[in-house]
């Protein structure tokens, strides 16, 4: 039984081409050639028969290295061409981000078109702009600078189903920490979060003005605020700025959303956020995690505290 | 005919005769002045708080001192020093929602032993699947019952299982509905000791109160679910929940308050019983059945006339005559180490033939003869001692129902 199918036993149109040898161009230059070599050999003395055969010959191997160059050049492009015909193939089936592929690749068609140099200085700034965006993107990493938006994001990852542990560090400054409305916004849906099975330990690394050394609790109003999340079944447990004065990289303020994204929140000395860097990328996730293991051989359960409290008179 | 020699207080125990004249005269009571607001006076203020004539009619509703007081009563039962807040329900199952509810916000991963209630462990599966959680079930059954491990051993079980599954939470019985006593101090502390303490801890105390001293620590429990239609004897269901450590306090609270909102149709008493001190005496929205707190009140003064060591010693004596009764019986007594063992005995059929008997048939049997008891599938017995020292007699009724 045969396996080849019949588009294979019929000739493509290479094979039905006509044999190189038999084409004029190589007949006719091979033809020249020879009669060229054959007046050479009766004219001229033997030495000069070599020299003529020496020099033909060094004229066709340079002539072949030349050609070879080229064609390496040629193929180099080639591929370029081919690599960027392979990303709207590869986008094709992401329906949403090819669309948004199309929209650039036309916008900057469009763009091509335009002469004026001050405008293309502009648009070169700022497509430059938007491909670091993109880099950033791509790598797993959305950054949010100097909005509060970033907690729509963070809202939405809270609320994802399948997410089971949520793991924060709050580094707090000021008492005034998440006391704005989208601070407090975030907390309600915390709280509410806890309500619906989601399980959140929260490290809030307090600044010694917060909680000074030998106060068995932090001062208010930091206390209630923390008193509050505890109540309300979020596992709090406390860190001294001071105390993790040897581990430096542990001073900072993050979560980490089960083993689905981290996050990383820089605010200023007013507990603004100025900037807020979202990531995905696996990684980054372990790093997190593991930065939040060191984290707790520090922390003091919430728990704890009330448990010791010494008896009031 | 001889009466009816009660062995199943670990199901429901026999109404003790003070609650009988409570619940008779309570009764006597609702039937001439239904809800009326001198009713409302009784319940929230107490007898004290009735005119003399009043008192003179109703003498029996004496030991009624309002629902605050019966909480403190309840909770200084466990621990006559403390003031734990107590939450009272009509129905135990609701408590352990709550429970499972209040495990689950706190920890990822509960340990249970496989001698816990059914029933809870039912719930507190639903729980678990419900916000993913875990529940790590430690397999000591078999080893209790047949006395191959003492109190130590199945602390060492029970400590060694938690660290190897890093749970975080614990659910335990005090006494288990099999009669089994939990080493629950040494186990709690062992944890407490260890790196990963648990976030939360609940204990079942329902086959445990009026029926063990309380003597057991509890600084490391975080919540404790106990009934009084049991071992106190109270005949009315009321379950109740025992806040114990003081971290939990307003946890358990805030949780309760916004379980029972959610619940009111199901259990008015829990709802009503979560509202702050100052809201509660404001009335309740809705009619809730009050024979059960009554009857409670009622059984807690009852038992007061001896301490609970002494009627624990009695229990066990009980259990050691009624051990002696199975003697040439085909009923075996499965008996736990003694540092394990409390005042309920399984008894297991030496007779495959009478081991396939349905629990039902059996149970007929034994009350034909006069005795009340429970039975299980594979020719198992449940014996609750009774509270009063057994008669020679007793003893013969119970051997010539064994042996029928």
């Amino acid at each position: 039984m045969s396996y080849r199918s019949p588009m294979a036993i019929r000739p493509s149109k290479w094979q039905r081409r006509r044999s190189v040898l038999l084409s004029f161009k190589f007949l006719g230059t091979s033809i020249f050639g020879s009669l060229v070599m054959a007046l050479v050999s009766t004219f001229a003395s033997l030495p000069a028969q070599i020299g003529i055969l020496g020099a033909s010959i060094s004229v066709l191997i340079g002539l072949v290295v030349a050609f070879l160059e080229q064609e390496g050049d040629r193929e180099e492009r080639r591929t370029e061409i081919l690599e960027k015909l392979q990303i709207p193939i590869a986008l094709a089936p992401e329906g949403d981000l090819f669309d948004q592929y199309s929209i650039f690749a036309s916008a900057l068609s469009e763009l091509a078109k335009q002469t004026d140099p001050v405008l293309r200085d502009i648009a070169l700034l700022k497509l430059s702009a938007i491909a670091e965006e993109m880099k950033s993107l791509a790598k797993g990493q959305v950054i949010f600078s100097g909005t509060e938006s970033w907690r729509t994001v963070y809202e939405e990852i809270l609320q994802t189903p399948g997410l089971r542990d949520y793991w924060s560090v709050a580094w707090v400054k000021t008492s005034d920490y998440w006391q704005d409305p989208p601070g407090k916004q975030s907390m309600r849906v915390n709280l509410d979060l806890v309500q619906e099975g989601l399980r959140i330990c929260r490290i809030v690394i307090l600044r010694d003005s917060l909680w000074p050394k030998g106060e068995h609790f932090p001062l208010p109003p930091i206390r209630s605020w923390i008193e509050d999340q505890y109540n309300r079944g979020i596992n709090v447990s406390l860190i001294r700025e001071s105390e993790l004065v040897p581990e430096p990289d542990l001073l900072s303020d993050f979560a980490v959303y089960g083993d689905r994204a981290t996050g990383i929140q820089e605010v200023d000395e007013n507990s603004r956020t100025t900037r807020f860097t979202l990531s995905f990328d696996r990684q980054t996730i372990r790093l997190a995690q593991n930065r939040w293991q060191r984290l707790t051989l520090y922390a003091v359960r919430f728990g704890d505290l009330i448990d010791r409290m010494p008896p009031t008179l | 005919m001889s009466p009816l020699l009660y062995l199943d207080t670990a199901r429901f125990g026999l109404m003790v005769p003070r609650v009988k004249q409570t619940i008779a005269t309570l009764n006597r009571l609702i039937s001439t002045e239904g809800l009326s607001s001198r009713f409302e006076t009784l319940l929230y203020l107490g007898f004290q708080a009735w005119p003399t004539a009043w008192q003179n009619r109703y003498p029996a509703l004496a030991d009624w001192h309002g629902v605050t007081e019966l909480k403190t009563s309840l909770c200084q039962r466990i621990d006559p020093r403390s003031e734990w807040p107590v939450y009272l329900s009509l129905r135990s199952a609701n408590l352990m929602k709550l429970a499972a509810r209040l495990l689950f916000q706190r920890c990822t991963k509960v340990l249970v032993t496989d001698l816990e209630w059914p029933g809870y462990v039912n719930i507190l599966n639903q729980e678990c699947q419900r916000v993913r959680g875990k529940i790590v079930e430690v397999r000591v059954r078999n080893a209790a019952l047949r006395g191959d491990i003492s109190a130590e051993d199945l602390c060492r079980m029970v400590s060694r299982q938690y660290r190897r599954q890093q749970a975080n939470g614990l659910f335990l019985s005090v006494v288990s509905h099999h009669g089994v006593r939990f080493p629950v101090t040494a186990i709690l502390r062992e944890l407490e000791g260890g790196q990963t303490r648990p976030d939360f801890t609940v204990l079942d105390s329902a086959q445990a109160f009026g029926h063990i001293p309380h003597d057991f620590e509890l600084e490391n429990c975080d919540l404790l679910l106990a009934g009084c239609h049991k071992w106190l004897r109270s005949h009315h269901p009321l379950g109740f929940a025992v806040s114990i450590r003081h971290r939990s306090h307003n946890f358990v609270r805030l949780v309760m308050q916004n379980i029972a909102k959610k619940w009111d149709a199901d259990d008015p008493l829990l709802s009503l019983t979560a509202q702050p001190k100052d809201v509660s005496h404001s009335g309740s929205s809705e009619t809730i059945d009050l024979s059960g707190v009554f009857c409670a009140r009622a059984a807690l003064t009852h038992n007061t006339s001896a301490s609970e060591a002494t009627r624990f010693g009695i229990l066990m004596a009980n259990g050691h005559d009624l051990e002696q009764a199975t003697k040439e019986t085909p009923w075996q007594p499965l008996l736990p180490h003694p540092t394990l063992r409390s005042g309920i005995t399984l008894l297991r059929a030496h007779d495959p033939t009478i081991a396939r008997l349905p629990p039902g048939f059996v149970r007929e049997r034994f009350f034909r003869h006069g005795v009340a008891l429970t039975t299980y599938d594979q020719g198992l017995l449940r014996v609750s001692s009774p509270e009063t020292p057994i008669l020679a007699d007793e003893s013969d009724q119970f051997r010539a129902a064994l042996t029928s």
